[in-house]
C-alpha cells in the first residue's frame, strides 16, 4: 500500500492524524512531563558545561510513559511509517522548544543530543493554532504535519510532530541509530 | 651508505618524523642518546608477541627486512597524523602493514611532511606456541644508498606459554555498524539491498577479528536509543500479544554466527598477518534486547508485554541453545538516556533512583526466563553516577557492570561484586595518540589492580574525519581504516599493539603469581604511581547522585572521563620484568 503513495496522499493521512492529536492531548499534562528543574537548565544553558542542562533532564515517568505509549499509537493510524514526537515550549524560555517525548528515528528536526532549539518557521505558524504540513526539502527526505498542542488556556504550549519518510527514499537507507 | 641510519627504539617510546622522542615518553633519568640502539633483546613467551620499534633515517629510497630464525615476524610502516589546528606537529600511531624488503622512501610522498628524515616502523615477533625454549637470532637489515646495515636481534623464548584467553579484557566498543560506510566509501559506492548488509556484516567480521588477535574484544551495539535497530542485529519480531513471535534469522546468523562459534577468529583480516591467537568464540556480544524489542513498549506494565517478552525471549534462546552457541555472554544491555527522550528512565547511566524501579522488573522478567539456560545470558548495565548504591540495590538483577571510573571510591561495594562471582568492567576513553605512549597500559594495570573483569573505552573505532591530515588526537580510535592504503579492512595502531602488549603481560604474571596474584597486587601497588582506589570527589559525599552534575564534578563531560595519573614513563616495566621472567625489579627501557 505505502509503495503507491504519494507525498501529498502522506501528507493528507498524516494531517487527519494532527487532528486526533490535537483534539486527545492535555497541554497542561503534556508540559509537566518535564520537571521544573529541567526546564530551567534548558532555558538557561551554561555554555561553558555543555552537559549541564543533559545532565538534569528528568521527567514525571508516568505522565512521560502515558505520552509515549499514546504517540506509539498515534503512529499506528498513519498508511506508512510514521513516528509521532511531542515537542513542548520550554518554561520561561517560550522561544524556545525541546522535545519531551519521541518514538522511532524519524525525526525532521531533532538532533541527538540537543536539549532545545528556537521554535522552526514551522513550528511558529503552528503556535498560531493550525496543523502545519512540512514536505520533503532536497536536504529533508521527510514528510511532516505539526499539530498543536492546546492547554486549558487554549494557549498553543506545543506541538506534535508526526513524521514519515519520503517515499521515493529507500527503506535500508532511513536512519536506524541517532 | 652516507646519510642512512637504522636503528631499534623500545616500544614505549615514539618518535617524530624528524627524529626526536615523543613529549613524555622519556623518563627524567633516560639520557636522549640512549634510546636508540644497535641491537635488539626480548624475551617472550610461547604463543605471544614481542615488539620493538625501527626508526630510518635518511633521504631517498630504501628497503627494510626482518628476519628471526623460528620466529613469526611482522613488520608495519607508522602513519605520521598531523594533529589538527597544529600544523607543524605529527605523531605515530596507524600501522600500516609492509612485507619484509619492502621498497619505501623518505620524505615519504604520501605522508607529505616537509623536511621528514625519520621513519618509523613497528615489529611485531610472534612465538610459535611448539617453540624450544632458547635463543632465536635474526637481523632487522636496511638497505639503502647501495649498501646495508643490520640490527641484529635476539629473542629468548621463555618456558611459558601464554594463556589462551586473556585474564582482562580489553572490550572495544561501537555504536551500530553504519559508520563502515563512511570509513570504506569506495567499497559501498552503488552497494544496496542483501549485499550491503553482507559487506557490513564481513566488514564487522574483519574489527572483530583485528581486535581478537590483539587479545581483546570488540562490541557493537545494534539498537539506538529508541530501540530501533538494523536487520543484522536481530530478526523480525511479528505479530501481537500471544502470538509474538521471531522471524527472519538470517542476517543475525550471518553476522553472529561465526563470532559465537569462534571460526571467524580462524583467518585474518585483509592485509593482516595470519591469525594465531585462536578461533574461540568471542568473549560475548549485545544482543539486541531493549524496552521496545521483542516486547512492544505500548503495553509496558501490562501483562501483553510480560507475554510479549516470554514468549520471544524464550524463542531467541532456544535459538541460540540448537546452534549450540553457548560459550559467549549474550548481554541484555539497555542503552537509553532519558536525556535523549525517547524513554523517560535512564537505561543506561543511570541518575536518579526512581528509574532503578524500571530496571528490577525488567531483570525479573529476563531471568525468569533464561533462568536455568545453557546460554551464558547476562544482565549488564552501564553505571556512572549512582553505581555506588546499585551496586547494592540491583545485586541479583544486574551480573555484569560496566561502570565508570568512579568506581574507584566504591572499592568495598565493588569487591563484594567481584564476590558474588558478578562481571565487573571499568569504561573509560582511549589514551590521544599525543599522550604519552605507556598510557595505554594504564587501563590494562587498573583493571587488573582491581581485580576486575575487563576495562571498555566506550568508543574504538572513530578516528574523525580526516585521522591522516587533521588528527582529533584518536581518543575514540585504536583502529583505523585501510582504505587509503589499499587494505580492505581495518588497521591496528600503536597504542593497540602496546596494550595488547600489556595484557599479555599481565596475563603471563597472573599464570607466574597463581594463586599468590592478591599477594602480588598488593606488593605492586605501592611501587607502582598509579592510584588503585581514590577518595570520593566532595560533590560525591555531600549530595544525592540525583544533585550531581558535570559543572559541580568538575568533570568536563558526563561521566566517564578518566585524568590518568601522569607518571615515569617506564612505570610498567616492573609487570613487564616479572611477566618475562624477571624479578619485577628491573627497567624498561634501562636507565644509564
Amino acid at each position: 500500500m505505502s509503495a503507491t503513495l504519494r507525498v501529498d496522499d502522506i501528507a493528507a493521512a498524516l494531517s487527519g492524524i494532527a487532528r486526533v492529536a490535537t483534539a486527545l492531548i492535555d497541554g497542561d499534562e503534556a508540559r509537566r512531563i518535564i520537571t521544573d528543574r529541567a526546564y530551567w537548565y534548558a532555558a538557561d544553558p551554561y555554555p561553558q558545561h555543555i552537559h549541564l542542562a543533559g545532565d538534569s533532564m528528568d521527567f514525571d515517568l508516568a505522565r512521560h510513559d502515558r505520552m509515549k505509549k499514546f504517540l506509539i499509537r498515534l503512529g499506528t493510524l498513519a498508511p506508512v511509517r510514521c513516528d509521532a514526537g511531542l515537542w513542548v515550549w520550554v518554561k520561561g524560555a517560550e522561544h524556545l522548544a525541546t522535545i519531551a517525548c519521541h518514538n522511532g528515528e524519524l525525526h525532521r528536526w531533532y538532533r541527538f543530543g540537543e536539549n532545545a532549539r528556537p521554535l522552526e518557521p514551522e513550528m511558529i505558524a503552528c503556535r498560531r493554532g493550525d496543523a502545519v504540513v512540512a514536505p520533503p526539502t532536497s536536504t529533508i527526505p521527510f514528510v511532516t504535519v505539526l499539530a498543536p498542542v492546546r492547554d486549558s488556556l487554549d494557549d498553543v504550549v506545543g506541538c506534535v510532530e508526526l513524521t514519515a519518510a519520503d517515499p521515493a527514499v529507500p527503506a535500508e537507507k532511513l536512519p536506524a541509530w541517532s | 651508505m652516507s646519510g642512512w641510519r637504522v636503528a631499534a627504539v623500545h616500544e614505549w617510546i615514539a618518535h617524530d618524523p624528524f627524529g626526536r622522542p615523543k613529549d613524555g615518553d622519556l623518563g627524567a633519568g633516560v639520557a636522549l642518546g640512549t634510546v636508540m640502539a644497535d641491537r635488539v633483546r626480548l624475551r617472550a613467551a610461547r604463543g605471544a608477541y614481542a615488539s620493538f620499534r625501527v626508526l630510518v633515517q635518511g633521504s631517498g629510497a630504501y628497503r627494510l627486512a626482518a628476519v628471526v630464525a623460528g620466529i613469526e615476524v611482522d613488520l608495519a610502516k607508522a602513519w605520521y597524523h598531523r594533529l589538527a589546528g597544529d600544523v607543524r606537529r605529527w605523531l605515530p600511531d596507524a600501522l600500516v602493514p609492509i612485507a619484509s624488503g619492502a621498497s619505501c622512501v623518505l620524505p615519504d610522498p604520501d605522508n607529505a611532511i616537509p623536511g621528514q628524515t625519520t621513519q618509523e616502523f613497528w615489529v611485531d615477533l610472534w612465538v610459535p606456541r611448539d617453540a624450544p625454549r632458547g635463543a632465536r637470532t635474526g637481523r632487522i637489515t636496511l638497505d639503502a644508498g647501495g649498501a646495508s646495515q643490520a640490527i641484529p636481534v635476539t629473542v629468548e623464548v621463555l618456558d611459558i606459554e601464554l594463556p589462551a584467553e586473556p585474564t582482562v579484557v580489553m572490550d572495544k566498543n561501537a555504536y551500530g555498524c553504519r559508520w563502515l560506510e563512511r570509513q570504506y566509501p569506495r567499497a559501498y559506492a552503488g552497494l544496496t539491498g542483501d549485499a550491503r548488509w553482507a559487506r557490513l556484516t564481513s566488514d564487522l567480521h574483519n574489527v572483530h577479528r583485528l581486535f581478537h588477535e590483539h587479545r581483546g574484544c570488540f562490541h557493537h551495539l545494534g539498537h539506538g536509543h529508541s530501540g530501533a535497530f538494523d536487520p543484522i542485529y536481530g530478526p523480525r519480531a511479528v505479530g501481537a500479544g500471544r502470538d509474538r513471535r521471531l522471524e527472519g534469522w538470517e542476517k543475525f546468523d550471518a553476522l553472529y554466527g561465526p563470532l559465537l562459534d569462534g571460526s571467524c577468529f580462524a583467518t585474518a583480516g585483509p592485509g593482516q598477518p595470519r591469525a594465531r591467537r585462536g578461533a574461540t568464540p568471542v568473549w560475548g556480544i549485545y544482543s539486541p534486547l531493549n524496552p521496545d524489542w521483542p516486547a512492544r513498549y505500548v503495553n509496558w506494565g501490562e501483562e501483553g508485554y510480560r507475554v510479549e517478552f516470554r514468549r520471544c525471549i524464550a524463542e531467541f534462546d532456544r535459538h541460540l541453545r540448537d546452534q549450540g552457541w553457548t560459550g559467549t555472554k549474550i548481554e541484555f544491555f539497555l542503552n537509553h538516556k532519558k536525556r535523549y527522550r525517547w524513554f523517560g528512565w535512564d537505561g543506561d547511566e543511570t541518575k536518579y533512583a526512581k528509574d532503578d524501579a524500571y530496571h528490577l522488573e525488567i531483570a525479573r522478567l529476563f531471568h525468569a526466563v533464561v533462568k536455568g539456560s545453557p546460554v551464558r545470558w547476562s544482565y549488564r548495565m552501564d553505571a556512572s553516577w549512582r553505581q555506588g548504591e546499585q551496586l547494592e540495590a540491583l545485586a541479583g538483577s544486574v551480573d555484569f557492570w560496566v561502570c565508570n571510573d568512579w568506581l574507584s571510591w566504591y572499592r568495598e561495594a565493588a569487591m563484594r561484586a567481584v564476590a558474588r562471582g558478578e562481571t565487573v568492567f571499568t569504561y573509560g576513553g582511549t589514551p590521544s595518540i599525543a599522550a604519552p605512549s605507556c598510557d595505554a597500559l594504564q587501563p590494562v594495570y587498573l583493571a587488573w589492580a582491581r581485580s576486575l573483569s575487563g576495562y571498555l573505552p566506550w568508543l574504538s573505532i572513530a578516528p574523525g574525519d580526516d585521522p591522516w591530515f587533521a588528527s582529533d588526537g584518536g581518543g575514540t580510535a585504536s583502529i583505523y581504516p585501510g582504505e587509503r592504503f589499499g587494505v580492505d579492512g581495518p588497521i591496528a595502531s600503536i597504542r593497540l599493539k602496546i596494550e595488547r602488549n600489556g595484557v599479555q603481560d599481565i596475563d603471563l604474571m597472573s599464570l607466574r603469581a597463581g594463586d599468590r596474584a592478591d599477594a602480588l597486587r598488593a606488593e605492586l601497588e605501592p611501587t607502582i604511581p598509579i592510584r588503585v582506589w581514590k577518595e570520593p570527589a566532595t560533590v560525591a559525599r555531600v549530595l544525592d547522585p540525583a544533585d550531581w552534575d558535570s559543572f559541580n564534578l568538575e568533570v568536563g563531560h558526563e561521566p566517564g572521563s578518566n585524568a590518568l595519573d601522569r607518571t615515569d614513563p617506564a612505570w610498567f616495566s616492573a609487570i613487564r620484568s616479572y611477566a618475562t621472567g624477571g624479578s619485577g625489579h628491573e627497567r624498561h627501557p634501562p636507565r644509564r
